[in-house]
Parts: C-alpha cells; sequence; structure tokens
C-alpha cells in the first residue's frame, strides 16, 4: 500500500519538483564581471593597456609600429626574416632557455605581422604569467640575432613561402600593384632577398623601429597595475621612431602564370584609411554586402558578387575584400575561378562592382554580421591583444566592446550607399595568379 | 701587542702566498712553454692546434668566413711543411705576444658553445 501511494503521480511529480529545484539551488553561482579596459602612457612614452577579464589565461603581448610597410628597397623582406628570427638567444637567455622555461610553465611564445604592425604575444595561466613576461620582454628587448641562429631559421622562412596559398599571393600582389612601396611591401620575402638578411639589417630594423613610442604593452587577464610593474622589464629607447611615409594609390596591374588549373584575381580599389571611421566602418559594411564568404559548411555564401561569379557558369566564386591600414585601404573582390570561365567571372564581377547599390535589407544584414564578426574577435584573446594593440597605434586609443553596437548602429544605408558610389566609381587596381588563359588585362575591364 | 704581531704574521703569509702563485705563472715561463711547443714554427696559432672535438667543430662552425678561411689557411700550411720535413722562415712565425693577440680567436665561441651544452645537460638531468 505505501508503494502504491509512492509510485502515485502526485507525490512523484511532487517529489521530482522539489530535487530539480535542489539542484538548481547548488549550482547557481555569481559571473564575475570583466573589469573595464585601462590605458595608460608611461614616462618613456610606452602605452600599457589591460582588460582584466578574470580568464585563467593571461594573454600578454608587445605590439609595435613596425612592419613590411617601413622596408626599403635594400631591406626588402626584413620583416618576414624578423618574424620567423623570434625567440632567438638575447643578451641574457639563450634560444634553448627561452623555449624550454616558457614550454615547462605552459606558456607559448609567438610573433604575428602586419603590413604596420609586429606582435609578439605570451599565454599563459595567470599564476605563472610573469614567467612569460619576463621571456617576451626580454626576446623583444634584448634578442642579439646572432648569425649562424638567423641562418637556421631560414628553412623555415622557405617553407612559409612555400606554403602561401595562391589566394594569399593575389593579395600580396594587389598591394604591390596598388601601392608599390611601403603598403605595397609584402609581408613575405621576395625571393631573391632570401638569406641576404644579416644581423646588421636585423639589428638596424629593430634599434630604428622598436623605440617606446611607437610600442605598446598589452594584457588580457592580467590587472592594470601587474602589467604597469612589469613594463619596466620591457627595455625599448625612447622617442616615436621614423614616420611614414604618405601613400600613393596607382590602378596597375601585375600577373603571374603558375600551373594549374585554377586562376585567382583580386581587385581593388582606394579607400580611405582606418583613421577616418566612420568611411571605414561603410567600407566593411559594404564588404559583407559584396560576400565574405559562405556562412554556412560547404555553402554557397550570399553576397551580390557571389551571384555575379555564378553567372558566368562554370565553377567560380567571389567575395569582397576590404583592408584598412592607417592612412589608405583596399575594398573590392577577390575571384577564385577554374581556368576556362575565369574570364566571364572575373568581367561579371567587375561589372557588379561598377554598378553596386545596396537596401536597407542588406545594410541590416551587414550590420548583423559585423558585430558578430567583432564578437568572434573578442572570443580569442590573442586576436584581442591584436586588435587592441593595432587600435591603439593607430588611433592611440581603444574602443570599448560596449560601444560596437551603436556605432554599427549609428552608420545609416545612405553612409553605405556612399561607399557603394565611391567604390563603383573609382579605378581598380589587380593581380592575377594562376592560369590566366582567359583571364582580362586590367585596361580591357 | 698580539693584535699588532698576528697582523704582521698575516701580511708576511699572504707575500709569500703572492710569490709561490708567480712561481709558473710569469711571462718568461710562457714564453719559454710557447717556444718549446713550436706549432708557431709551423705558422700555426694556438686556438689552430687544438684538438677537434665536437664542441670545437661548433665552434669553427659559428666563425665568420674571413677567420674559417683565414684558419684553413695556415692549417694547409702547416701540412705542407710537415710533408717537406720543414719549418716556415723563423721570420715567419708567430711571435708569443702575436699569438696571444690573435691566436685565441676560437676561445669566446668555444666557451659559448661549452655553456649552451652545459645549460642542455642540466635540463636533461633534471627532465
Amino acid at each position: 500500500m505505501a508503494s502504491r501511494i509512492v509510485k502515485s503521480p502526485s507525490v512523484q511529480a511532487t517529489a521530482k519538483r522539489q530535487f530539480a529545484a535542489q539542484a538548481v539551488a547548488t549550482t547557481e553561482r555569481e559571473l564575475v564581471k570583466a573589469e573595464p579596459l585601462k590605458v595608460s602612457t608611461l614616462s618613456n612614452g610606452l602605452t600599457v593597456a589591460s582588460l582584466e577579464n578574470h580568464s585563467p589565461v593571461s594573454t600578454i603581448g608587445v605590439v609595435i609600429k613596425a612592419g613590411s610597410r617601413n622596408e626599403t628597397y635594400e631591406t626588402a623582406g626584413v620583416s618576414h626574416a624578423l618574424r620567423v628570427a623570434s625567440g632567438l638567444s638575447t643578451k641574457r637567455n639563450t634560444s634553448f632557455a627561452i623555449c624550454k622555461n616558457v614550454q615547462q610553465v605552459g606558456g607559448a611564445i609567438s610573433c604575428t605581422q602586419g603590413r604596420e604592425h609586429t606582435l609578439y604575444a605570451v599565454q599563459t595561466t595567470r599564476d605563472v604569467a610573469d614567467v612569460g613576461i619576463e621571456f617576451l620582454t626580454d626576446s623583444v628587448s634584448n634578442s642579439m640575432y646572432k648569425p649562424w641562429e638567423v641562418s637556421a631559421t631560414l628553412p623555415r622562412l622557405k617553407l612559409e613561402l612555400a606554403t602561401r596559398t595562391p589566394a594569399t599571393q593575389a593579395l600580396e600582389m594587389l598591394h604591390q600593384a596598388a601601392f608599390r612601396s611601403g603598403l605595397g611591401n609584402g609581408l613575405y620575402c621576395p625571393s631573391h632577398m632570401v638569406g641576404s638578411h644579416s644581423t646588421a639589417s636585423l639589428s638596424q630594423f629593430t634599434a630604428k623601429h622598436f623605440t617606446a613610442g611607437r610600442a605598446a604593452l598589452l594584457g588580457v587577464g592580467i590587472s592594470h597595475s601587474a602589467l604597469t610593474k612589469y613594463a619596466e622589464l620591457l627595455k625599448l629607447e625612447s622617442g616615436s621612431g621614423p614616420s611614414n611615409v604618405a601613400t600613393k594609390f596607382t590602378a596597375a596591374e601585375l600577373r603571374q602564370e603558375t600551373p594549374g588549373g585554377m586562376a585567382y584575381v583580386a581587385l581593388g580599389a582606394q579607400t580611405a584609411g582606418a583613421v577616418n571611421v566612420a568611411e571605414a566602418m561603410s567600407n566593411l559594411l559594404l564588404q559583407r554586402i559584396l560576400g565574405s564568404g559562405p556562412s554556412v559548411k560547404y555553402g554557397v555564401g550570399s553576397g551580390l558578387l557571389s551571384a555575379a561569379a555564378a553567372s558566368a557558369g562554370g565553377n567560380a566564386a567571389a567575395s569582397g575584400i576590404c583592408q584598412m591600414y592607417s592612412d589608405a585601404g583596399l575594398v573590392g573582390a577577390l575571384v577564385v575561378s577554374e581556368a576556362s570561365c575565369a574570364g566571364k567571372a572575373v568581367s561579371a564581377v567587375v561589372s557588379a562592382l561598377r554598378s553596386v547599390s545596396v537596401t536597407d535589407e542588406q545594410v541590416a544584414g551587414a550590420k548583423n554580421r559585423l558585430l558578430a564578426d567583432v564578437y568572434s574577435v573578442m572570443e580569442n584573446p590573442l586576436e584581442m591583444v591584436e586588435d587592441m594593440g593595432v587600435q591603439l597605434l593607430v588611433s592611440g586609443d581603444v574602443m570599448p566592446v560596449e560601444k560596437y553596437p551603436e556605432i554599427i548602429k549609428a552608420i545609416s544605408t545612405a553612409d553605405v550607399q556612399a561607399a557603394a558610389k565611391k567604390l563603383a566609381g573609382s579605378k581598380l587596381a589587380m593581380a592575377s595568379v594562376g592560369n590566366l588563359s582567359s583571364v582580362p588585362y586590367l585596361d580591357a575591364l | 701587542m698580539a693584535m699588532f704581531s698576528r697582523t704582521l704574521s698575516l701580511t708576511s703569509r699572504s707575500a709569500n702566498l703572492a710569490q709561490a702563485r708567480t712561481f709558473v705563472n710569469n711571462e718568461a715561463v710562457k714564453k719559454w712553454a710557447f717556444n718549446l711547443s713550436g706549432f708557431n714554427q709551423y705558422g700555426l696559432y694556438r686556438d689552430d692546434v687544438l684538438f677537434e672535438s665536437d664542441e670545437v667543430k661548433e665552434a669553427i662552425r659559428r666563425l665568420p668566413q674571413h677567420l674559417q678561411d683565414e684558419r684553413a689557411f695556415r692549417v694547409q700550411r702547416a701540412l705542407q711543411c710537415s710533408v717537406m720535413k720543414t719549418v716556415l722562415p723563423k721570420d715567419q712565425w708567430p711571435t708569443y705576444e702575436e699569438d696571444r693577440e690573435k691566436g685565441r680567436y676560437l676561445t669566446a665561441y668555444l666557451e659559448e658553445v661549452r655553456a649552451e651544452n652545459a645549460e642542455k645537460a642540466e635540463w636533461a638531468k633534471n627532465a
């Protein structure tokens, strides 16, 4: 009889509800809110920025305003050589010591480069962040670039050159065609300069550009006071180094025939740089309207340009490109196609670029995609550190993440339409890589 | 007074020690040993006649190219002398001072290689 009562639905339901409530009560906990971003400048000109998000992993980065843009004709490729030479012996530690000590605490040091910045970053757990920062700052300020160690990095340099995708090559060549020197310098060492970077040229490049006025120490997952204390370990000369030469755009063309059955064509028009925030944001939205790749795996992508490329028949895909630098930018398209229909695809994409126009719905969709992309960057602390660093170096200030939705909302369809109209009327630079049997020349487009 | 005598004995003891250290540790003895070993008669420096262990080989690999070439030349000249069962004319022998100045070109590189190997051994020991 007792068992019949226990099995009755009313008793069972009550018991289940009470057990469930108990379970919820024990697992409820309070989320610790991330602290706001803190930025300060030290007496020697070094900027320190930190975001304490109470993460168990600390990501510390030193970002320096030096990249391929700062190369000259004689020093072409030195930034790539510098990138593969990160982690070599310093005045105080051998490269073996740096590697082993950082490995021992479970950390990782990396070097990432853009055309205008170089980022050295270390990721460790919070409790051993001091070890990571010690070797990171040592690596940045005291590297000796010993000749036998630099020549031991050559195989890595050659591997990076050999494993470039054709799309990357097309984008590099687009920059070269459009900007020639400065921003036109590639992120990869030109083949005639491989092996010609000595201790002297590397040391001269770092001595000239690694100064406190062009550097920032960034941290995610570390307190501002701790980071400011560690900033003393970073021994950089004070000063702000040489200023950049102004960028000039030329609507020129570069072609490179390679074996295979595919053609990769990059097209770009000049825009204002990242300092013009409103125009930069409009161009980023325009890129998403033109198409920024498929959002569904194995999908086709839903941009204006994918429709144009598909109209050419055969296997062709196109997406928008938008590269922002401090004083100039490129907005345009990247077309990847089978060799036979490449010509039709490129012509269709160019006519789409020259007649681009946007609707409210497209702009709304693009705003959502842009916000999602921004939040994806915030998910990855390394990318967040790089983003903070680039913002600091370019504009001297970091935009807090909370402001992004309102900034994006503030852009009107008219702004994006103006950017689209500007693109439609601009001269294009072009770079083609691959089997170019059917790809037209720029003056025929 | 007792303190005085103790101080006096201390200073005299240190003077004796200093003298003991310079019994062989002086220029004349070093010069005599250098001339007796005779590698300078083949036109060689001290670092040319080091036994080429793995450490020395690595240090030579790290030498700047012009130093490697000069070393190769001196070794070849010495081999020629050895084959001809003769030595160089006396005016071509490196002097003791020249050997002190130029003959230790490899030492810095060798010390660095030894320190690196010791560091690696230390890590391997504790691994």
